[in-house]
């Protein structure tokens, strides 16, 4: 008597394709997918807890972590949370919120850079890893000549910038803007009529609008499945709203389209660098307000007063007054969102951070069922996920 | 009411005096309603439109820094969230976060969050939600299917449980881990564990 | 090997010498990049830092068919048994990097779920602090290694078969 049996087959955590230590457990008839169930927290450190008990400052740093693909977004996000509790948003100073689009647009560059880079390798094109990653690092390089780091920089400080930005930025980043442009054409080039691509993507990881909805998919997915969202344009922060950009909208939402939705942002990212770097104006970089920002260093190292105040700042750190306040920005990934709750006192009482890889991962029951385990592949690959802010 | 018999005695009146007392009186009429209320803000409509549905469970309504939350009873949760997303708008159909606080020392002890957005309206809303130690919650997975993995971790690090969920189980931490992290009686560097992840 | 019993000592001395050239010059690291550090791990493979330079190219992603490996990101407690795992799946003569300060001890998280350092799991050879270290740190550290594996002689391998 021969009986046949669906094969459960171990999509481990290290994987070269799982971008970081996803468990995916499939439940295999053949070569296709019945059931995927994915097994997440290998890269659970505590980030949440951990905050609760570090000053708002301290806890800047852990923000980078968690996306670490594209780390100032994750920043931008936390600071403008803190700077809505505070009270203190209409006292940053215009240069540094030029800067910080600047910044952000060259690092949503960069995140997608990383995301074309492993999702074409999983499928086999391994020539665009290597293009994608000199293009990595020329923004690396340019990051680095004002953050001074290139994967956790903490560059965006609540109330502003840790420093400012230098002219050699400037000269490099526009030197950047010309030559991009062409380097996107060669990635297009490469891969969009590409049949082996097309094959392997169109059709597949399809989620419909009103199901995007119900589980909350926001980000590149969202709109590849046709919804016109975007919070850099329908709830602007920075002054977004002055900026003259388009959002692309995919038609079918399979993985196809997510891929053609992430190259058209990358060029928009290039023209708002451009229309940042023309508009930025002169001035400092961080506000005022003597209750939460610390002076500018040669203050402290010149007037006791600033010394003792820049002291005391760092070590105990400013008390928040009580409230809660949700802020989202647009990373690359999607709506990530910071939740703060604050008790009154210099350490935040809740630090909840709203993950848009965690919900849009959600889904990938939906998008593999009934397709090939290759294609598996392909559909992580698309989402785009960091088991960094997954797991926190 | 006053306004309406002003008028009237005043087009009596105008019937007989000249035109400068009929708009003198006029103008008055108007100032009068002018003064009387402004128009109520979005929140205050939706939470009047909720108590005439719900009436006592709905318990708060604050607005701080621009950002409108309102608190309603656990009990309660799930048909004001239906409410929430289906009445004609309002339209909040997207359920972006759901997570929970522990106020250690408070009457009860955890609150669940709901952040709601609605895009027809551009709006936002946060509900809350009070829920006591060792009490259950209904489920939102049925308004939302995005609250399923959100709840499952809200279990996982608070230990409340939501009644109806289809899989309530650990999501980040493995099953059989003693204790629920994110409460603010368990150690930051954990307690030490009987068994681990297999 | 257990040819090296049977050798004069003079040949044995100048094959260890050979042997460990090429074990130096043909590291293949597992891919165990965990956290934000494999970026780093990522970077230095491609052209603008060139692990090939080094013969360690090839990323094997499976364990049985490498020799070096490379823990880039922070261990937590749930990943624990998968690392020892995989471990004793590499065949010997097998060496370990702990890259990043998450991997050399734990790094800025020391909280429930994170063991505070890769070496309570599996003897590391060479530790790189950082956060993330920059990818010539990572060569330094392979560079590092290459010499300890150079050094290497038969005695200090014994084979298990042989002893029992």
């Amino acid at each position: 008597m021969s009986e046949t049996k669906n094969m459960i087959v171990n999509m481990g955590p290290q994987h070269p394709a799982t971008h970081g230590v996803l468990r995916l457990v499939l439940e295999l008839d053949g070569e296709t997918v019945v059931d995927v169930t994915p097994h997440l927290g290998h890269l659970h450190r505590g980030l949440e807890k951990l905050a609760e008990h570090k000053t708002y400052h301290q806890a800047l740093t852990l923000t980078d972590r968690m996306d670490y693909t594209g780390a100032l977004l994750n920043n931008l996000g936390y600071c403008l949370a803190v700077e809505k509790l505070l009270d203190v948003e209409d006292q940053i100073p215009d240069r540094a919120t030029v800067a910080r689009v600047c910044l952000c647009e060259l690092q949503r560059i960069a995140g997608h850079l990383l995301w074309l880079a492993t999702h074409a390798l999983d499928l086999g094109a391994m020539t665009m890893l290597f293009y994608c990653f000199r293009e990595r690092e020329t923004v690396h390089d340019i990051l680095e000549e004002v953050t001074g780091a290139r994967i956790t920089p903490s560059f965006i400080r609540v109330g502003g910038l840790a420093d400012d930005i230098t002219d050699k930025f400037i000269e490099k980043a526009r030197a950047f803007i010309k030559e991009f442009p062409g380097r996107i054409d060669e990635y297009e080039g490469l891969l969009t009529n590409n049949r082996i691509w097309r094959k392997r993507t169109e059709g597949l990881g399809i989620i419909s609008k009103e199901q995007c909805i119900q589980y909350s998919i926001t980000g590149p997915v969202l709109r590849a499945a046709g919804v016109d969202w975007d919070l850099r344009r329908d709830q602007p922060y920075c002054g977004y709203e002055t900026y003259d950009f388009e959002i692309p909208i995919g038609t079918t939402g399979d993985v196809f389209d997510r891929y053609t939705v992430r190259l058209i942002e990358m060029r928009q990212s290039i023209r708002l660098v451009e229309q940042a770097l023309d508009r930025l104006p002169d001035g400092p970089v961080m506000m005022d307000d003597f209750r939460y920002a610390p002076p500018p260093k040669d203050a402290v190292y010149e007037k006791i007063e600033s010394l003792i105040s820049h002291f005391k700042l760092m070590s105990t750190g400013y008390k928040a007054p009580k409230g809660d306040v949700y802020m989202s920005v647009e990373a690359t990934k999607g709506e990530l969102g910071y939740y703060l709750v604050s008790d009154g006192s210099e350490k935040p009482y809740r630090f909840r951070v709203r993950p848009p890889c965690f919900i849009n991962l959600q889904a990938i029951k939906d998008m593999t069922v009934g397709h090939m385990l290759a294609d598996v592949v392909a559909v992580i690959g698309s989402l785009d996920i960091v088991l960094g802010e997954i797991d926190r | 009411m006053d306004n309406e018999e002003k008028v009237v005695d005043a087009a009596q009146d105008a019937a007989q005096a000249p035109e400068a007392q009929t708009q003198e009186a006029e103008v008055a009429a108007e100032v009068e309603a002018a003064a009387q209320a402004p128009a109520p803000s979005w929140l205050e409509t939706l939470v009047e439109g909720l108590k005439g549905q719900f009436g006592e469970a709905i318990l708060s309504a604050v607005t701080f820094r621009g950002q409108d939350c309102i608190t309603v009873s656990a009990d309660k949760v799930v048909d004001v969230c239906m409410y929430l997303r289906d009445t004609e708008g309002y339209d909040f159909a997207m359920l972006t976060d759901l997570t929970a606080v522990d106020n250690m020392g408070a009457k009860t002890r955890f609150t669940v969050v709901y952040n709601l957005y609605s895009f027809s309206q551009n709006l936002r809303l946060r509900v809350k939600a009070p829920v006591a130690e060792g009490a259950d919650i209904s489920t939102v997975e049925n308004v939302w299917k995005a609250a399923n993995w959100m709840e499952r971790e809200v279990y996982d690090l608070f230990g409340i449980n939501f009644e109806g969920h289809s899989n309530m189980k650990r999501i980040l931490l493995w099953d059989g881990y003693d204790g629920h992290p994110l409460r603010k009686d368990f150690p930051l560097t954990g307690k030490p564990q009987a068994m681990t992840y297999r | 090997m257990g040819i090296e019993n049977n050798l004069p000592p003079f040949l044995v001395g100048n094959l260890e010498k050979v042997v460990g050239l090429a074990r130096k010059h043909s590291l293949w690291p597992a891919t165990f990049g965990l956290a934000c550090c494999a970026l780093e791990m990522m970077v230095t493979s491609t052209s603008d830092y060139d692990i090939a330079r080094f013969g360690a190219e090839a990323f094997r992603p499976s364990p049985r068919q490498s020799d070096l490996l490379i823990v880039a990101g922070t261990l937590t407690m749930k990943m624990s048994n998968v690392v020892e795992r995989i471990w004793e799946q590499m065949p010997d003569p097998k060496w370990a990097i702990a890259y990043g300060s998450c991997a050399c001890s734990g790094g800025i998280f020391n909280t429930y779920n994170t063991v505070q350092g890769v070496d309570q799991i599996l003897p590391v050879n060479v530790y790189v602090p950082g956060c993330p270290p920059r990818p010539e740190a990572l060569l330094a550290a392979i560079i590092k290694l290459q010499d300890v594996v150079a050094k290497e002689t038969f005695s200090d391998r014994p084979d298990f078969r042989a002893a029992g």
